[in-house]
């Protein structure tokens, strides 16, 4: 997996970190590293662009969700927390008003979309498909 | 039915499951596996890898034995391994339309493997190993 950064100015500064490859067990804790890294740099609005990401596994998914946790101003997840880790940050969405709007996605693959359905976080975090809009979202 | 491929290899958690599930996606590509059908069964087979590293050998390197066959258009995964005995197949189905945070923990991944097959079975094999069964139809396009 590769990650690549972008700074962007729309009605807000936006991070763009955009996913190259394989979002799963040996790759999701850079993940969380990297969200961690931008949060305490200043990013407050991060936009995941996925169109590069071909495969996310149940791992990747606690690895989606520990960016959300992290963008909230918690301390970095325990990286062995699994659902734990899930259930936290789907507290806090869950007792905040509207959708979550401190993470976005945008372009998940066909199949990336499907497991993000599948689970449930097609509700919990908002997806677009066209960059513009999602940046312009925020 | 049509033996496609046996590998018999020790596993662990990390890269060496990723070059594991890429390898044995080429293998099925070249068969003439369709490539949508082939990826959403390497996300399958990846969960149930993954469940038997991390639970049934408890995130040590383990031996698994890996059978891929053909009877037409299905295909047919076979994953046996040495680790006590459990069925992943019993984990309850998450309801998605719950909270996640009134989910019991676990089952994302059981529940993936299920989502992206067309029959996922369990059953102990006649020398008492685990052995997960993955079947998905429509694998391959042409026979």
């Amino acid at each position: 997996m590769n990650l690549s950064v972008e700074q962007l100015m729309a009605n807000k500064p936006v991070t763009v970190l955009k996913i190259q490859g394989e979002l799963d067990g040996s790759s999701y804790q850079s993940l969380i590293q990297e969200a961690q890294k931008l949060y305490n740099a200043g990013t407050r609005y991060l936009l995941l662009d996925l169109s590069d990401m071909n495969f996310i596994s149940s791992a990747g998914l606690v690895g989606l969700h520990s960016v959300v946790t992290v963008m909230r101003g918690k301390e970095t997840p325990d990286m062995e927390g699994g659902w734990s880790v899930i259930h936290e940050a789907s507290h806090d969405m869950s007792t905040s008003v509207g959708p979550e709007s401190t993470c976005k996605l945008v372009n998940p693959q066909p199949r990336v979309q499907k497991t993000l359905s599948m689970t449930g976080f097609d509700q919990l975090l908002e997806i677009y498909t066209d960059r513009d809009t999602a940046v312009a979202s925020f | 039915m049509e033996q496609l491929e046996h590998y018999s290899t020790t596993l662990e958690l990390g890269e060496a499951m990723r070059l594991f599930r890429q390898t044995v996606g080429q293998h099925l590509l070249i068969s003439g596996g369709d490539p949508d059908a082939v990826g959403e069964i390497i996300v399958a087979l990846n969960e149930g890898l993954v469940n038997v590293i991390r639970h049934g050998y408890r995130k040590q390197p383990g031996q698994v034995e890996l059978l891929l066959w053909r009877e037409g258009h299905t295909l047919r995964v076979e994953v046996c391994d040495d680790a006590p005995l459990f069925d992943p197949t019993s984990v309850p189905t998450p309801d998605i339309t719950v909270p996640l945070d009134l989910r019991p923990l676990g089952g994302m991944g059981v529940h993936m493997m299920r989502q992206f097959v067309d029959e996922l079975h369990y059953q102990v094999t006649d020398d008492g190993r685990n052995q997960l069964i993955l079947i998905k139809h429509h694998t391959f396009p042409d026979e």
